[in-house]
């Protein structure tokens, strides 16, 4: 349903909460980096990346209150990383 | 209270946002698959040569990469905080964007003095590389030119982002009709929280977990 500008925005304690929250986020992925976690150590690293990420959109870019259509466009972003990675990944782990 | 602008092929000031929003995110897609590419080559290439990478990438500053983590994570921040100031605000949304424009040159200067203290130490093949620092010098020279690449084209959005958001802040203080410019804020709002995430992938990738 449309909805005015005003609604569309995140209140500013959400927006400080998240900016705590990725600072706490950024912290682990440097001490998780100075830890030996060996193979699991990138995947980990990643993993939070990613999640720093989901909060940086959904909060920050306010994509949790956007209408499908953008949900969407965002999503073609992520798809064809998804298919890049994949299909060349497809390629490369199988010779 | 202050009544945004709609207008003439729009029905409402909503279906204006949403026009606003959708071109935006369909624009930051066009993004991702220009970085896509390089996050791409950038994995097949680490494959290929992981120790050789793992030890170039330990000659980088990474404290470096992490303070600029925390002044890019706090841009945002004060980016959030300018789209969230309510239009009738001009004054305080602009000071917001202006606090996002000053992290984003201390990005800036950080990542200069890194590239200066990068070529001094010959971290820069073909131009200042020192061979003799590393077992797989070949190898190296390939992380290191990945590093250049993805950081340099990085800090040009960087610089973009702080010309736009600066001359959104000059026009919401000086320019007519400021509570008109809420979807301008918010599509810049967009752009750098977008170059934000991009730091947010490049930092355990080069810095933390080469």
């Amino acid at each position: 349903m449309p909805r005015s500008s005003h609604e569309c925005r995140a209140p500013w304690r959400t927006v400080l909460s998240a900016t705590g929250g990725l600072l706490t986020l950024l912290t682990l992925t440097v001490v998780l980096s100075m830890l030996n976690l060996g193979p699991f150590a990138l995947p980990a690293a990643i993993t939070i990346a990613a999640t720093k990420s989901l909060v940086v959109a959904v909060i920050f870019m306010d994509l949790r209150r956007e209408p499908a259509t953008v949900r969407l466009a965002a999503g073609a972003g992520l798809l064809w990383i998804a298919l890049l990675l994949s299909g060349t990944l497809a390629d490369v782990l199988t010779r | 209270m202050s009544s945004v602008h709609v207008a003439h092929q729009f029905d409402d000031a909503a279906q204006q946002r949403h026009a606003v929003s959708l071109g935006m995110w369909l624009f930051l897609a066009t993004e991702v698959l220009v970085f896509s590419v390089l996050f791409t080559a950038y994995t097949v290439a680490r494959r290929n040569a992981p120790a050789s990478f793992a030890e170039a990438g330990g000659h980088l500053y990474k404290w470096i990469g992490v303070a600029n983590a925390v002044v890019l994570l706090l841009s945002s921040g004060a980016m959030a905080m300018g789209v969230e100031t309510p239009p009738d605000r001009s004054r305080a949304k602009s000071s917001w964007l202006l606090v996002t424009v000053l992290l984003g040159l201390i990005f800036l200067v950080l990542k200069g003095a890194e590239y200066t203290l990068d070529i001094h130490e010959g971290l820069l093949p073909g131009v200042s590389f020192s061979s003799t620092r590393f077992t797989d010098p070949r190898h190296a020279a390939f992380f290191l030119i990945f590093y250049w690449c993805m950081t340099g084209l990085h800090a040009l959005h960087v610089a973009i982002g702080i010309c736009v958001v600066a001359v959104m802040a000059l026009l919401l203080r000086f320019g007519p009709e400021p509570e008109a410019r809420a979807n301008a804020v918010h599509a810049t709002g967009l752009y750098w929280h977008f170059v934000d995430i991009v730091w947010l992938f490049l930092l355990p990738l080069l810095y933390l977990n080469p």
